[in-house]
């Protein structure tokens, strides 16, 4: 049981290690307090059928007219984008109005941030999106999906 | 009578040692007595069970570090397991979910329009509208 105990010990010491690598500030915007509001929309899809896309993983979190939860959102990605191996960004006002990111997990993966914050628009919905997603893309191909 | 009382002294830790109350250190010097002329043909049996118990020891400890290398390899397959199986169980269940105001919707197709309308919603530059445009004009003017 001692030795069990150990082992687990050392695993749980190099997953923390290994993961904080690949661990997002936009992850906090994943979890049950920000799921449970009523002005946000939350998608997870894992599946092989996200495989026509070059995906593996995808989520999103949509926060409806919050300014407060924009700039926190907002907040975030700009600290995760300091990692990330490609990016494109538009400001508006100073702020940042979009932005698409790739950041790499492996030699073979990829994960990707995808922002917009239409708060900063008049006229346009009220929304503040950001999007999570894991796969093998370019940031070419995904910002091309819906064209 | 020195040779007496050495000999008494070697006979007491020969007997003492068929007693298994002896210290390392006095197995050691009794090793070493075994070697010299003084230890006669009436220290033959000690002789021979000194000899096998080296042999023996070293089998025993042979024996001792493999029944700990299984121990450790058999609590790291358990832990090999029980690590190992969330990940298999994930990789053959698929996810669809989204939660829509706090309510949650498992119905696939219904789970991939709201993933669609994300992926619109973030690719798609709202920013061109003649009155954010008009916005930003201004914007720029007034900070000059």
């Amino acid at each position: 049981m001692k030795r069990i105990i150990i082992i687990l010990l050392l695993i749980a010491t190099c997953s923390f290690w290994l993961s904080a690598q690949s661990n997002l500030k936009v992850g906090r915007f994943f979890t049950d307090d920000v799921i449970s509001r009523k002005n946000v929309t939350v998608v997870e899809v894992k599946s092989r059928d996200l495989k026509a896309y070059k995906l593996s993983v995808f989520k999103s979190v949509t926060v409806d007219n919050d300014a407060t939860m924009a700039q926190s959102i907002e907040g975030c990605v700009k600290a995760d984008a300091q990692k990330a191996i490609e990016k494109e960004t538009g400001l508006r006002g100073g702020r940042l109005y979009y932005g698409f990111y790739t950041f790499s997990l492996s030699k073979d993966k990829n994960c990707y941030i995808f922002y917009r914050n239409n708060l900063l628009v008049r006229g346009a919905k009220p929304q503040t999106t950001v999007v999570y997603m894991e796969g093998t893309a370019s940031l070419a191909e995904l910002k091309n999906l819906y064209k | 009578m020195k040779a007496n009382v050495d000999i008494n002294y070697w006979r007491n830790l020969a007997e003492r040692y068929f007693e298994a109350e002896t210290t390392e250190a006095e197995e050691t010097a009794l090793r070493r007595f075994l070697a010299t002329e003084a230890a006669t043909a009436e220290f033959d049996d000690l002789r021979a069970v000194m000899g096998f118990a080296v042999v023996g020891r070293r089998r025993v400890a042979r024996r001792h570090r493999r029944r700990t290398a299984i121990r450790w390899a058999a609590a790291a397959a358990v832990v090999a397991v029980i690590v190992a199986m969330p990940f298999a169980m994930s990789n053959s269940n698929e996810v669809y979910v989204a939660y829509v105001g706090g309510e949650k919707i498992t119905d696939r197709d219904e789970v991939v329009n709201q993933m669609h309308s994300a992926m619109a919603q973030v690719l798609t530059d709202d920013g061109d509208s003649f009155e954010s445009q008009m916005d930003d004009i201004f914007n720029t003017l007034n900070n000059k």
